[in-house]
């Protein structure tokens, strides 16, 4: 390849050439690290906290989060680590050469809406610390200042992004020193409030103890597969799919427990997450500072790498293959910065329900991108066939879209539906044995499996060629 | 399919024809999925429900 060509190759969705994939386990674990830890991990932690004590919080959470990053990692890994492309180019040998569009829709709707949620989180905590700092009064009069920031915010990512993955790589680099802030504040914590928080109990937390044990479980699986839209934008840029494992595992999966212990213990000692209160508390003016600092810059990187993501995402549409990168970015980044602009306390009271009802969706995704890759294909997937969309092409199916994969989705949300209702908690069935994310993966395998044995039958889907 | 396209496909398609097979996990990689994303939050998870 040309030299202009390997620069723009990670602004595109095409398939990476091994010269071009130069992210070591160091680069990519840094990267990574930097995406995971964000404002949401406080809220996950505070979820745990109504629930469960710190030690037992702690270590479902831990747990959950680890099954789910290997479920992520099992779904997508395999065709984005081999072939360099992005989470929604590897659906595309399930879905279909059209049908790709639902993962698509799926991922901008959750990485548009979970930014938007964090580039407000980032414009308040830059209020407050410039408040703190004493460089603006507190009142009405520094909160309108939330729209121009978002702005600011996203002129700057903007401005990273121009470089393509370097300019993610870049941020962490820049941002990175916030994840020991955050251990640091998580010490500062447990270390002044270690007998309150061993006595603290969860304000929610019913009296079946097992059900409370599980929801911990689910909180932590749930998180961590809505890393599915981001994963791929990250690891296409590491050499094989070996140097993804250990990165994946442990830069994505560990800091997701081990952060939300903050929002976590905050939750159950001092009834609140938000780290810049009680650390106010804990360690007065000073220590609320570096809190908002943490928090100002923590959400800056992961909304990189999700602006990066979902720009990738989008190039997969044809008519935005040719496209320049300036306005796949605006594109991404535009949604975002209106939301912030104009609606951002409608948007932070409303859209949570909205995005934990997409989240549901993302178990099933990877029950069926399972059992497709390492049951049914037997591992062997067809890059050309990724990017055709002739009739002919063998993930075509019917019209582009492969039912199987349709019905497998449906059938995976509405178990998760039925076993726990993502808004209230609410639970039935077998939920607090099984908790609702992995019956959810299996029904959705189950379906997809036995559905696709009649698009086998058919001669539909290149399974022919196995 | 686009030029530029078609010539990363054939590259990628001449890279295993040629004994470098684009793999996916090899076992080093099995272990440790087996052991951070199986064993340890089996253990985790005995441990958590008689701390």
């Amino acid at each position: 390849m040309s030299a202009p060509a390997n620069l723009l190759a990670d602004e595109s969705a095409w398939p990476l050439l091994p010269a071009e994939r130069t992210w070591g386990t160091a680069r990519l674990s840094l990267t990574l690290v930097t995406t995971t830890a964000a404002t949401w991990l406080y809220l996950i932690g505070e979820s745990v906290g109504h629930y469960l004590g710190f030690i037992q919080g702690g270590v479902a959470l831990t747990a959950g989060c680890m099954i789910g990053m290997l479920l992520v990692l099992l779904a997508a890994g395999p065709t984005c680590g081999r072939f360099g492309v992005d989470s929604v180019a590897a659906s595309k040998p399930q879905f279909g050469s059209r049908g790709w569009i639902v993962p698509a829709v799926l991922q901008g709707i959750s990485i548009i809406g979970w930014n938007s949620l964090l580039i407000i989180f980032f414009a308040k905590s830059a209020v407050q610390l410039c408040v703190a700092l004493g460089i603006l009064g507190p009142g009405p009069r520094s909160s309108a200042l939330v729209p121009l920031l978002t702005l600011f915010a996203c002129a700057v990512i903007f401005t990273a992004l121009r470089r393509g993955a370097s300019g993610v790589s870049l941020m962490s680099n820049i941002l990175f020193a916030h994840v020991f802030v955050g251990l640091w504040m998580l010490y500062l914590l447990v270390s002044h409030r270690w007998p309150e928080l061993m006595a603290a109990r969860p304000a929610l937390a019913s009296p079946d103890r097992l059900w409370n044990y599980t929801t911990g479980v689910e909180l932590g699986i749930g998180s961590t597969l809505s890393w599915w839209p981001y994963i791929g934008a990250m690891i296409r840029m590491a050499p094989d799919t070996r140097t993804v494992v250990l990165p994946v595992l442990l830069a994505m999966g560990a800091p997701v427990p081990l952060l939300s212990l903050i929002g976590l213990a905050g939750a159950l000692v001092l009834k609140s997450s938000d780290p810049a209160e009680w650390l106010r508390t804990v360690g007065g003016t000073t220590y609320a500072i570096i809190s908002l600092a943490f928090v100002t810059a923590a959400n800056f990187g992961t909304t990189t790498a999700g602006i990066y993501a979902s720009a990738i995402g989008l190039r997969n549409f044809g008519t935005l293959q040719r496209r320049s990168w300036t306005t796949l970015l605006l594109l991404t980044i535009t949604p975002v910065a209106l939301v912030g602009i104009f609606i951002p306390e409608l948007f932070f009271a409303k859209f949570g329900n909205f995005l934990a009802f997409i989240g549901v969706a993302f178990a099933p995704l990877c029950g069926i991108q399972i059992i497709d890759y390492f049951v049914l294909r037997r591992r062997r997937v067809d890059i050309r066939a990724m990017y055709s969309a002739e009739p002919a092409a063998p993930y075509y199916f019917w019209r582009g879209i492969n039912p199987a994969a349709m019905l497998a989705l449906a059938a995976g949300c509405c178990t998760y539906i039925l076993l726990l209702n993502p808004l209230t908690y609410q639970s039935r069935g077998l939920y607090a044995y099984l908790t609702a994310s992995l019956p959810s993966v299996a029904a959705a395998a189950l379906v997809y499996f036995f559905a696709s044995r009649l698009v086998i039958r058919a001669g539909r889907g290149g399974y022919s060629n196995r | 399919l686009p030029p530029e396209l078609e010539a990363r496909i054939a590259e990628l398609e001449a890279c295993a024809a040629a004994g470098e097979p684009l793999s996916d996990f090899d076992s080093f990689s099995w272990c440790w999925m087996i052991l951070l994303g199986v064993l340890i939050p089996v253990l985790l998870l005995v441990i958590g429900w008689f701390a």
